[in-house]
């Protein structure tokens, strides 16, 4: 066989291209519904942090501790009381919108 | 700057990014469907549904793509195994395979050389049409050929040479540019 090219190469070779035409939605549309992995998993973190949390509570003094500790800030230092309770709400907010944005 | 592709598989793989999908089947549907047409010998609606086939295994199998490859070599292998397993479908169900050709021809001069070429590759069989489809304006090797095709380099030589020979005859028009 010769590997000199002639005029059928230059014939294969002319290719045109293929305007879209919807062709990529259509594709898009078959995919397989969207993985759910990620969500189980940080569903499955937030359980267990959450279990882990109780346990040690319930294990530990720690909810006599915190309660302790609470009733002391608010019996002895009444004005600190009000930015300690916002940075608790600040970051239980900043975590819960943490989890929407990931989930999303 | 664009994204490559393998910028925009590391994306579908990491987060199930669908936009990065959209894209890479935006870059590559023009080249897979013009493949898909060649072994099809032109049958546009058979080369678009096995396009999608493509498209969707690809996405399917992604996280077996081996970054060494290039993406769009790897779709092919997708494309024409897509092909043969529906070739084989429709073989079992005795449909006749035997170089349909799609009626939607423009009547630009190249419109009508790729519509000439397509019908042209119903003379040759499987194994030709393969290898004419694959060789030529898809920027593949010889070797990336006789890899994808899982044929020997001579074998892969043999049969282009051969398949040249049938389409010479049959696109003779052609050889002096289609003035003929």
């Amino acid at each position: 066989m010769t590997e000199q090219r002639d005029w059928l190469d230059e014939v294969l070779e002319q290719t045109s291209h293929i305007d879209d035409a919807g062709f990529s939605d259509q594709v898009m549309a078959k995919l397989p519904a969207r993985r759910q992995r990620a969500g189980l998993r940080d569903l499955v973190l937030a359980v267990a942090a959450l279990g882990g949390g109780l346990l040690a509570f319930v294990v530990t003094p720690g909810l006599r501790v915190l309660g302790g500790a609470a009733l002391e800030v608010v019996r002895y230092h009444p004005g600190a009381s009000i930015p300690v309770l916002s940075l608790l709400l600040l970051l239980t907010f900043a975590t819960v919108s943490a989890i929407l944005v990931q989930e999303n | 700057m664009a994204l490559s592709d393998a910028d925009l598989v590391a994306r579908v793989l990491a987060g199930d990014d669908r936009h990065a999908f959209a894209e890479l089947v935006r870059r590559h549907q023009s080249t897979v469907r013009g493949l898909l047409r060649r072994l099809t010998c032109g049958d546009a609606a058979w080369a678009d549904d096995l396009a999608q086939d493509t498209f969707v295994r690809s996405y399917r199998g992604l996280a077996g793509f081996r970054g060494g490859a290039r993406l769009s070599t790897w779709m092919y292998r997708i494309a024409y195994h897509c092909y043969l397993d529906d070739l084989q479908r429709r073989r079992r169900a005795e449909v006749k395979v035997d170089g349909t050709v799609h009626k939607d021809m423009g009547f630009a001069r190249r419109a009508a050389l790729q519509h000439d070429v397509e019908r042209a590759m119903g003379v040759l069989d499987e194994r030709e049409r393969a290898v004419i489809a694959l060789a030529y304006g898809q920027d593949l090797s010889q070797q990336d050929l006789a890899d994808l095709l899982d044929m020997p380099l001579g074998t892969v030589k043999t049969v282009q040479a051969r398949a040249k020979d049938k389409l010479r005859v049959r696109l003779q028009v052609w050889a002096d540019g289609g003035t003929a």
